[in-house]
């Protein structure tokens, strides 16, 4: 008896036969195309492909998996899944060129509504930041529509349990017929690159986003570096929640030695290629290949394929279009130690930190290097401490004392305090002179032990670098941070006030 | 083969070197003669003084150049006609010399090793001639042509039109390579790196446009070196019909240093009378040379942190008054009282203490986190909303790398510029995408042509306040989509905005 897959057939392409004789039963296998977001096991065909535009590359990529009907029916209701948290420009944003045009392919194919959204970062109001960056304007021009996801009015959110937490995801997401993940490719402090588990991760509010100092008994939280354990964990559980229906990896443009935002230091690679195809993983692994990056070197990778046990394997992984090795790249990463980031005046003393303070030490960091370029000649030398139990600092006039593991690992120590001259008063050293007992001051003069007041604390598991900015501001003053105080100016019609 | 009256001034001039080099007494020739390739009159001193000067920083260091002119076809012998020039000093042709056909013979295909057929030259003469050559200049036989016509044309054009000529013809010789220089010049290699930067664009239309759009202007140039000085004016007249440059070009006899000191009343009242403008800006003309050197070592893709450092250096000579340059008279925001009164209110205007160390680097970065590290821009120049001129520029990393021409008219209807989000979006949809759209009236440009460059002896608060003001008016300056910074100063009262700026761009302290 021929058995045929229940799945509904568009375009298929006949990749094998297989003869089975158990129980008398001819099973046909059919390698298909139709990738519908109810497949259990997608297809693990990925297109790598090249083109003089992304928009070209990304037509092309289709073609190769078989074109855009495949992805996206009559009716559907598409939701496009971006990276942008920021009012930053290209590549720490998303290429609006692969946007427009996958808009355009998605409603040639009969898409009913197109959406495309993302969580921004906590403090902005996304409003303003799409009408500040035209991106509101850019969609309505192309026919789609952006999703404000953290208005609950408009796009209510559902209870979700995610690693024993309830979690809220905007129902859009959940329910849309299809969801496509659009994800700039840049490196990244952490992972190395920005790959589409962490596009995906950001498809929850804010709150949800962070990582919670959770200490198991008996396990030392930063050896193991719990914060990343914690934060693979819920990136795996959310990508189990929803699998998007098509992943494509940007890479027309890769942000390189800095990122992914831009500093300093960052510059742009232009490699012309795009990575797309129906799989999380495979996509994300065709792409560390492409970058030269071995799957041991990504922990995120590791745990996924672990995570989903056998249903991920590299082996299977099928690449379409170029070649792997006719494509590979050297990118510049980002440094791995903070003592690699050349921040003028900064002496750093670095303890033991988790991956949440290297983080977040890493981007304040890379902040003052780009865009304090006169305020670091005006703060003068200064020490910066991070982590468990730090060494003492070369400067003790100026100290930074970045996280909490910092500030009360520190509590006790010797520069807290600080010896001054105990100063006469002007009027007993006048007397004296007109005594004419003491004509010169005494030789031995009184010193008091006092509370040293240049530290500044930056408070918070990891702090928070609005935060940290503004409190920068309140210490040194605005004539000392000139270049702090404008960008606090420029952003300040960002700022969401209710949040 | 070569244009009459071209080979008369190229003669003359050689002559007149020749007297000069074998004069005791070479101050005693007084004499105007005509630049070549260039209706320009100017004293034989000052052109022997530029030449002997510019000749060797830009072109070569070493004597004696050979020009050969060749066929454009591959025949046995391409060459047609070969000079010898023995330079007995850099830079000033003295005497010319034609070398026969027999000594020098190479075919076409000798031309794709030029180092080779350079070294062949060069030994060949060196037997025959007894000089070493240090430069052969290949001219190839449509270069004469246009050269030909182009000196044909010259008696006839203004000053503008000449410019606008030369400008092309240079850009197609370098393009097109008509002329072939070996040892390659930095500045023949500059200037091809940026021919490319314009691609299809001709540079004339460039200059044109740039013309277009400055306001009227008279403006005298004192350079001062240290062998002596002389003196550029150039106005812009008004006209009706077509563009009206005037350019003057005259030695100065001066018995101080310009820079140090102030012009004596009678000099500085001659002056004025005979260019009739109020103000004289006196430059150091080796810095000046030295500057523009650097700038012509550069090579597309151009390397940001050079680009940085140049603006670096052009701030620094700018807080160098007195030193690389000097302005009479002297704008008022130099006086120490009235900066005083100033600083009083919270204004700290002292421009000797601009920043420069830090403004390339912070204004490089603005512009990086908020546009990007590649994007395309476009540029929309309007009369009172009335679309003029519509460009986009293309970066890569920061550093610009195309410079294209848009058909305004094909995002544009006849009813005018409606909106300037749907104006992006056109533009988008027809050119590609664009980080942003910026919207400039020319009389803005204007504007801050006149403030800081034209009328900068009149510089002020007020002016720069007036500025600020001008930029929040949406007819005047807009951008589309509004960045953050962009919003800061449309939002922001002129005041504070100002406050703001001067804190960054100006040193917080004075010693």
């Amino acid at each position: 008896m021929l058995k045929i897959s229940h799945h509904f057939l568009s375009i298929f392409q006949l990749k094998f036969i297989k003869l089975n004789n158990f129980n008398n039963i001819l099973y046909l296998k059919f390698k298909f195309l139709n990738m519908s977001g109810n497949s259990d096991t997608p297809s693990t065909d990925v297109a790598l492909v090249r083109g003089n535009s992304s928009s070209e590359a990304l037509i092309k990529g289709f073609d190769h998996l078989g074109a855009v009907d495949n992805f996206i029916q009559k009716n559907d209701l598409v939701f496009i899944k971006i990276s942008f948290t920021q009012p930053f420009g290209y590549p720490a944003n998303l290429n609006y060129d692969t946007l427009g045009k996958l808009i355009d392919l998605c409603r040639e194919a009969g898409a009913k509504k197109v959406y495309v959204g993302d969580f921004v970062d906590v403090h902005i109001n996304s409003e303003s930041l799409t009408d500040t960056t035209g991106l509101s304007s850019f969609l309505e021009s192309k026919g789609a529509k952006f999703a404000y996801l953290d208005n609950t009015e408009e796009f209510p959110h559902r209870k979700i349990s995610l690693n024993d937490k309830q979690v809220q995801i905007p129902a859009l997401i959940l329910d849309a017929d299809k969801l496509i993940i659009l994800n700039q490719v840049n490196v990244h402090p952490l992972f190395i690159l920005t790959l589409s588990y962490l596009n995906l991760f950001t498809i929850f509010p804010n709150k949800y986003q962070k990582i919670e100092k959770y200490e198991r008994p008996g396990k030392d939280y930063l050896h193991l570096d719990q914060y990343k354990q914690d934060l693979i964990s819920n990136i795996l559980a959310l990508s189990a929640i929803r699998h998007p229906n098509l992943v494509i990896n940007d890479l027309f443009n890769v942000m390189e030695g800095a990122g992914p935002l831009i500093y300093k230091d960052s510059r742009c690679k232009q490699t012309n290629l795009l990575i797309m195809g129906n799989d999380l993983f495979s996509v994300d692994y065709v792409t560390l290949k492409v970058m030269g990056v071995e799957l041991t070197e990504s922990k995120l990778l590791l745990e996924a394929q672990d995570h989903q046990s056998g249903r991920y394997n590299p082996e299977t992984v099928s690449v379409v279009g170029e070649s792997i090795l006719d494509s590979q790249l050297k990118i510049q990463r980002c440094v791995s130690k903070l003592e690699d980031i050349n921040v003028k005046n900064c002496f750093m003393q670095a303890g033991r930190y988790c991956s949440g303070c290297f983080e977040k030490a890493y981007h304040f960091l890379n902040f003052l290097k780009s865009n304090m370029t006169k305020d670091l000649k005006y703060m003068g030398y200064f020490s910066f401490l991070i982590g468990e139990a730090p060494s003492e600092p070369d400067i003790k006039d100026e100290i930074i004392l970045f996280g909490d593991c910092a500030m009360r690992s520190t509590m006790d120590r010797d520069f807290r305090k600080i010896t001054i001259q105990k100063q006469q008063k002007n009027t007993k050293k006048i007397m004296q002179k007109l005594k004419k007992s003491q004509k010169t001051p005494s030789k031995t003069s009184k010193k008091k032990v006092v509370k040293n007041k240049r530290i500044l604390e930056l408070p918070g598991c990891p702090p928070d670098l609005n935060q940290s900015y503004k409190t920068l501001i309140r210490y040194y003053g605005k004539k000392t941070v000139p270049n702090l105080k404008l960008l606090d100016l420029i952003n300040t019609g960002l700022i969401d006030k209710e949040k | 083969m070569i244009n009459k009256k071209l080979k008369e001034d190229w003669l003359a001039l050689i002559k007149i070197n020749k007297r000069i080099n074998k004069s005791d007494t070479p101050a005693d020739i007084q004499e105007k003669i005509k630049i070549p390739f260039t209706p320009i009159t100017v004293d034989i001193h000052l052109l022997y003084y530029l030449s002997q000067f510019l000749y060797p920083r830009f072109v070569n260091d070493q004597k004696n150049v050979v020009d050969i002119i060749i066929s454009d076809y591959d025949i046995d012998n391409i060459v047609f006609e070969a000079f010898l020039y023995n330079t007995s000093r850099l830079g000033i042709y003295d005497s010319i010399e034609t070398i026969t056909k027999e000594i020098i013979s190479f075919k076409q295909k000798d031309m794709d090793n030029l180092e080779q057929l350079f070294i062949k030259i060069q030994s060949t003469l060196l037997e025959t001639n007894n000089t070493r050559i240090a430069s052969v200049r290949f001219f190839r036989k449509r270069s004469i042509d246009l050269i030909n016509r182009f000196y044909e044309e010259l008696e006839n054009y203004s000053i503008f039109e000449f410019l606008t000529h030369l400008f092309d013809f240079v850009q197609k010789l370098v393009k097109e390579e008509l002329l072939i220089i070996y040892p390659e010049p930095n500045i023949w290699v500059f200037l091809r790196s940026l021919f490319s930067l314009f691609g299809n664009l001709k540079f004339s239309d460039i200059f044109r446009m740039i013309f277009d759009i400055l306001p009227l202007f008279n403006q005298t140039l004192i350079f001062h070196t240290k062998e002596l000085n002389f003196v550029l004016n150039l106005q812009k007249l008004p006209s009706q019909k077509q563009p009206n440059l005037r350019l003057a070009l005259e030695k100065l006899e001066l018995n101080q240093n310009p820079l140090v000191s102030n012009l004596n009343k009678n000099q500085s009242s001659k002056l004025k009378k005979e260019f009739k403008n109020h103000d004289l800006i006196v430059l150091q003309f080796e810095s000046l040379i030295s500057y523009l050197l650097e700038v012509s070592e550069l090579r597309t893709p151009f390397d940001k942190e050079k680009l940085k450092l140049l603006l670096q250096k052009l701030l620094y000579a700018f807080t160098r008054i007195g030193t690389h340059w000097n302005i009479t008279p002297r704008p008022k925001i130099y006086n120490s009282l009235v900066r005083f009164l100033m600083r009083l209110f919270g204004y700290n205007i002292n421009l000797k203490k601009l920043s420069y160390w830090a403004i390339p680097e912070n204004f490089y970065n603005l512009i990086s986190t908020y546009i990007g590290l590649n994007y395309k821009i476009a540029l929309l120049l309007t009369d009172e909303e009335k679309p003029i001129h519509l460009l986009s520029f293309a970066c890569h990393n920061g550093v610009p790398v195309e410079l294209i021409p848009l058909n305004h008219k094909n995002v544009i209807d006849s009813e005018g510029i409606t909106s300037l989000s749907s104006l992006w979006n056109s533009i988008n949809n027809q050119y590609g995408f664009h980080a942003l759209l910026l919207k400039i009236d020319f009389r803005m440009i204007q504007n801050l042509l006149d403030t800081f460059l034209f009328k900068f002896n009149k510089i002020s608060l007020f002016s720069l306040l007036s500025i600020i003001r001008m930029l929040k008016q949406s007819n005047n300056f807009s951008v589309y989509p509004e960045l953050p910074p962009f919003q800061l100063i449309k939002k922001k009262s002129s005041l504070i905005l100002l406050k703001v700026l001067l804190d960054n761009l100006i040193d917080r302290f004075e010693f």
